[in-house]
């Protein structure tokens, strides 16, 4: 049976792993690979790195540091998003070193191209990430570049629709970074129920795990700061979530 | 002396990480798509990300369709993994149908059609066979919308994903085809794979 996944986020800023706290405060962490490396001792089923200034500054993928992922021989999937704007700089952060990636400035630029990176990288290498706030009872998707809220998800719909994307990382924009705290209205308000999303944004208790892998469409729920900092977190929570359909909890010693 | 694994680069991938993983394990690899390069290679490695047609069309321009099949008939032994795995067969209806290298003589089929088969899932021996049989109750990472049907002559193994079943490993003589990512999925991938090779190279 596919397991529910637990993954760990690596935030970047700048090349450094930092703690984000609201997508405002950040505190550094340490170097991505490494932390990277440490998430996979600890048995993360996948890794989400997200360089959140890529889009911003125009900076295109993080290529670097995707060869410094590459060097340090994961044997964990890896997700990278962040500054992905066009389909050949999609197929060189897959060619550089991760297994899929996470588009977010790209749909809202020019969302009618995705479907040909789909047809290059088949639509199961391909994530949406939304940036989500509820606004008086009412979803509203955040445009990063513009700093505007969105009350449509036409574009998404599109890409949902005519599957050019397999799974769509659903960010809490208000609540991440802090703990126990991702609203579980927004899954009620999003248009799309039947695909599968990945959940992020103030998930930090078995309680809230349990409770989003019991719900169908769930297929992962990911966690940043508190695994990258908190060490073992990951077989903790695997340990208290027996039951809620979850890969084993593995501590790699050939690692250590 | 190190075995040769000569990881076939027909396009898109994340090479250096399976490169990495390889040599990590005590392999010597190399990834490219010259002849030259590959031809002294112990093992041939067909990896797989990307989609099937743009991922033919390639290995075609290349001519390394007709080098693998130089190769196998030379005992090259070979493992496609994913996308590698399925281009070893006859066809693919991926996005429209695409002949294949017909090494293994079945065709590949959707999966799903509401969501792909993505996570950590684990595999039913439905053949002897000892090694994979101690793999049977570990996950391994699968990430695919396409698969070839279970219950085929070359099945060795098979894996349920919601109501249906498909083959995740394939054995024929020395051509292996895993739909998992061995060499991403941690320590029992990585095991799996090294002792895969092992065993298709005959080097105890």
């Amino acid at each position: 049976m596919l397991k529910k996944r637990l993954i760990g986020v690596i935030t970047v800023l700048d090349g450094m792993a930092v703690q984000s706290i609201g997508f405002k405060k950040y505190l550094p962490l340490g170097r991505p690979s490494i932390l990277a490396k440490n998430l996979e001792k600890w048995g993360a089923d996948e890794i989400f790195i997200q360089s959140i200034d890529r889009s911003r500054n125009h900076k295109g993928p993080d290529l670097e540091l995707l060869k410094s992922i590459a060097k340090s021989s994961l044997s964990t999937p890896v997700i990278y998003g962040g500054g992905i704007s066009s389909i050949e700089e999609g197929i060189k952060a897959i060619k550089t070193g991760c297994e899929r990636i996470s588009l977010d400035a790209f749909i809202h630029q020019n969302h009618t191209k995705i479907k040909d990176l789909s047809l290059k990288l088949g639509s199961q290498a391909i994530i949406a990430s939304i940036p989500v706030v509820i606004k008086k009872e009412k979803l509203y998707w955040f445009d990063y570049r513009k700093e505007i809220f969105k009350d449509s998800f036409s574009k998404l719909k599109e890409l949902v629709t005519n599957r050019y994307i397999s799974e769509i990382f659903i960010i809490d924009k208000v609540n991440e970074g802090y703990q126990n705290s991702f609203q579980e209205k927004i899954i009620n308000l999003f248009p799309m129920k039947n695909f599968p999303l990945i959940l992020f944004g103030g998930i930090t208790e078995k309680e809230q795990i349990k409770n989003f892998f019991n719900m169908e469409n769930i297929s992962s729920v990911a966690i940043g700061n508190s695994l990258n900092y908190k060490e073992h977190m990951i077989q903790n929570h695997k340990n208290q979530l027996i039951g809620s359909n979850i890969r084993d909890s593995f501590y790699d010693k050939s690692l250590i | 002396m190190k075995l040769k694994i000569g990881i076939i680069d027909y396009g898109i991938g994340n090479w250096a990480s399976i490169r990495n993983s390889l040599s990590k394990l005590g392999f010597k690899a190399i990834v490219s798509s010259d002849h030259d390069q590959l031809k002294e290679s112990n093992l041939l490695l067909l990896p797989g990300v990307g989609a099937f047609k743009p991922a033919m069309a390639s290995i075609k321009e290349k001519k390394l369709d007709s080098f693998i099949y130089k190769k196998l008939d030379q005992g090259i032994p070979i493992i496609g993994i994913c996308l590698g795995m399925q281009l070893l067969g006859r066809s693919s209806m991926e996005n429209e149908h695409t002949e294949g290298l017909n090494i293994i003589s079945e065709d590949v089929f959707p999966l799903d059609q509401e969501s792909c088969h993505i996570g950590w899932n684990s595999t039913k021996c439905l053949k002897k066979n000892s090694l994979l049989k101690k793999f049977e109750n570990y996950d391994f990472y699968f990430n695919h919308s396409y698969a070839f049907l279970t219950n085929l002559e070359n099945t060795i193994c098979e894996t349920s994903f919601k109501t249906k079943k498909f083959s995740s490993i394939l054995l024929k003589d020395k051509v292996a085809g895993l739909q998992f990512h061995p060499e991403k999925s941690q320590f029992h991938g990585l095991d799996l794979l090294k002792n895969l090779i092992f065993d298709l190279c005959e080097y105890a």
